[in-house]
């Protein structure tokens, strides 16, 4: 085993199927070197000319955009309080991401959004540059009650296989339409595929289901999430959420007519 | 009669008791040791365990309210529903792969799209481009040809054994909280792949709308360029993706400043302020870039 084959990573490029100017980076990044002395912390980075001054926002667990300033907290003086002993400055601008980082350059209008399909450590330190912590592999113990090394290993030792998506949008956020929250609905709901083998024949007749029509008429639109969860029998907890964020340009209210959901609802459970 | 509506009622308590205690394990998984990896693996461990279980516990009932969907939606019943044994992954933690090298096989897919979007295409991993595939449209009542195609590339297993790996890619919309049932069956004439191997600088995909070109890697690093054209405004941006690593601040000598980088602490090594290309650690083998058509 030279170890070589494992240090491979298989990148997947391709448009999306559904959401227009939707660029899908699959990222496979294969096992990191093993530790001996040096520890790696793998970051996907992502860059495009733009002048974001500095600033970039990061969502609050999947829900609106929270601004971030370089070396900067709205609440205290980083730079002189946290600074005054040691240069964290790399660390101090690492958020914690659960599904985008995004930017503007406002002399131009041009966004610059970056996706992703899980948590991770994320940030922006140069204009037009977004980057996401992928894995991390590391000799030594951080002194917090764990005891050990940071080395994640699969059954047969090596660094652990870690593949992760990422969406991109790079648009005109003053005539284009953001789709962050639509790439978010997509990644959180993904489509569920169960496989059957051998010939099959039709036993009963079939019949057409109007559900998704009566629940669009309804208004659950792409920005509306839908939750149910079976509480008891004849009992259901219904979540509606609008996952739309004022950080979106044009982001409004969404109206829903329960009685119509419900309805369709009833009707889909009793054909 | 009587016996039906008691099966009903107990699939129901199966179903209830499932979610319940799929819901307990997720609120586990919530914690920030669990969603940010940041455990004892031991506990990390048991959090995977705990999924699994979870999982396990529901999927005969998932499979069960599928077969009934698929029922009522194509009359095609009593199905035996299986799944991948990961996400994400290749047909090698798939069902099909008990399969690979048997002739004219049918699979079934059953596709269910759980969100609020209407989803354009349905992706799954197969072994290779040798399928008819049909989907089953609801208003002819029949299965039906569907445009397919299929993706492959070189993979490789934990074992370090290199082997061809695809997705097949179907052109179908599957509505907001609907189904979709395709049939696939293994035909040698057919095939359906279209690109197998790295691709090319000039590369292009595109769709109605837009047009992604790939201009290139940069040498010695492990960057690779793109170009994305709004095919109606005709207007252009370029942008590029690499892999880039931080070295950690490891403490040799507890004499001095003391804070190790691990897995709470995140800390790159002193006097480094920009993430270096991940090319000039592990040489070449960065990378195979695969552009989907």
């Amino acid at each position: 085993m030279t170890g070589e084959e494992f240090q491979k990573i298989i990148v997947h490029v391709s448009l999306d199927a559904d959401l227009e100017g939707i660029i899908k980076f699959e990222v496979d990044l294969g096992s990191l070197p093993p530790i001996y002395y040096d520890g790696f912390e793998v970051v996907a980075n992502f860059h495009t000319s733009m002048d974001n001054n500095q600033t970039f926002w990061t969502d609050s667990n999947g829900l609106e955009m929270q601004k971030r300033i370089l070396n900067y907290r709205p609440t205290w003086d980083l730079v002189n309080k946290n600074y005054k002993d040691s240069l964290e400055n790399i660390t101090a601008n690492f958020f914690p991401i659960q599904s985008a980082i995004s930017m503007r350059d406002e002399s131009t209008g041009k966004q610059f959004t970056v996706m992703n399909d899980r948590s991770q450590a994320g940030s922006a330190l140069k204009n037009g540059n977004i980057e996401f912590m992928q894995n991390r592999r590391i000799p030594a113990d951080d002194g917090r009650g764990m005891g050990e090394y940071f080395n994640e290993v699969d059954s047969l030792g090596n660094g652990i296989r870690v593949p992760a998506s990422y969406y991109i949008q790079i648009f005109n956020s003053t005539t284009e339409k953001p789709l962050q929250r639509q790439v978010q609905m997509k990644v959180d709901m993904p489509q569920q595929m169960v496989y059957s083998f051998g010939k099959t024949n039709m036993q009963t007749t079939p019949v057409q289901s109007s559900m998704s029509d009566a629940y669009k008429k309804a208004g659950i639109t792409d920005l509306v999430k839908l939750v149910i969860i079976p509480e008891a029998k004849n009992h259901f907890i219904l979540r509606l959420e609008n996952i739309a964020d004022l950080y979106d340009k044009g982001a409004a209210s969404q109206t829903v007519d329960l009685q119509g959901l419900l309805d369709a609802m009833w009707k889909n459970a009793n054909i | 009669m009587l016996d039906q509506s008691k099966d009903v009622e107990v699939f129901q308590d199966t179903l209830i008791e499932g979610s319940w205690s799929l819901l307990d394990d997720l609120s586990i998984l919530q914690h920030h040791d669990a969603v940010s990896g940041t455990a004892k693996q031991a506990v990390a461990d048991d959090y995977a365990w705990r999924l699994f279980t979870g999982m396990k516990k529901n999927n005969g009932g998932y499979f069960r309210l599928i077969d009934e969907t698929i029922s009522k939606m194509s009359g095609i019943s009593n199905q035996t529903w299986t799944e991948c044994f990961r996400t994400n992954s290749t047909f090698v933690d798939c069902p099909v792969s008990a399969f690979e090298d048997q002739k004219d096989y049918t699979m079934n897919v059953a596709v269910q799209n759980p969100s609020t979007i209407d989803m354009n295409q349905a992706v799954f991993a197969v072994p290779n481009g040798k399928y008819d595939v049909k989907v089953f449209n609801t208003q002819s009542k029949a299965f039906e040809t569907v445009n397919a195609s299929v993706s492959c590339w070189n993979d490789y297993a934990e074992n370090n054994v290199t082997y061809k790996a695809c997705n097949m890619k179907i052109s179908h919309t599957t509505k907001a909280r609907d189904f979709s049932l395709f049939q696939l069956t293994q035909n040698d004439a057919a095939e359906l792949s279209t690109n197998n191997g790295t691709v090319l600088e000039g590369s292009e995909i595109r769709d109605d709308k837009f047009q992604l070109v790939y201009e290139g890697s940069v040498k010695n690093t492990s960057q690779i360029n793109f170009r994305l054209k709004n095919l109606q405004t005709g207007h252009s941006e370029t942008f590029d993706f690499s892999m880039k690593y931080w070295a950690s601040f490891i403490n040799y000598y507890t004499w001095v400043d003391a804070q190790s980088s691990g897995d709470y602490i995140f800390r790159p090594n002193k006097g480094q302020y920009e993430a270096m290309d991940y090319s000039t650690l592990v040489g070449s083998s960065m990378s195979d870039t695969q552009m989907d058509f």
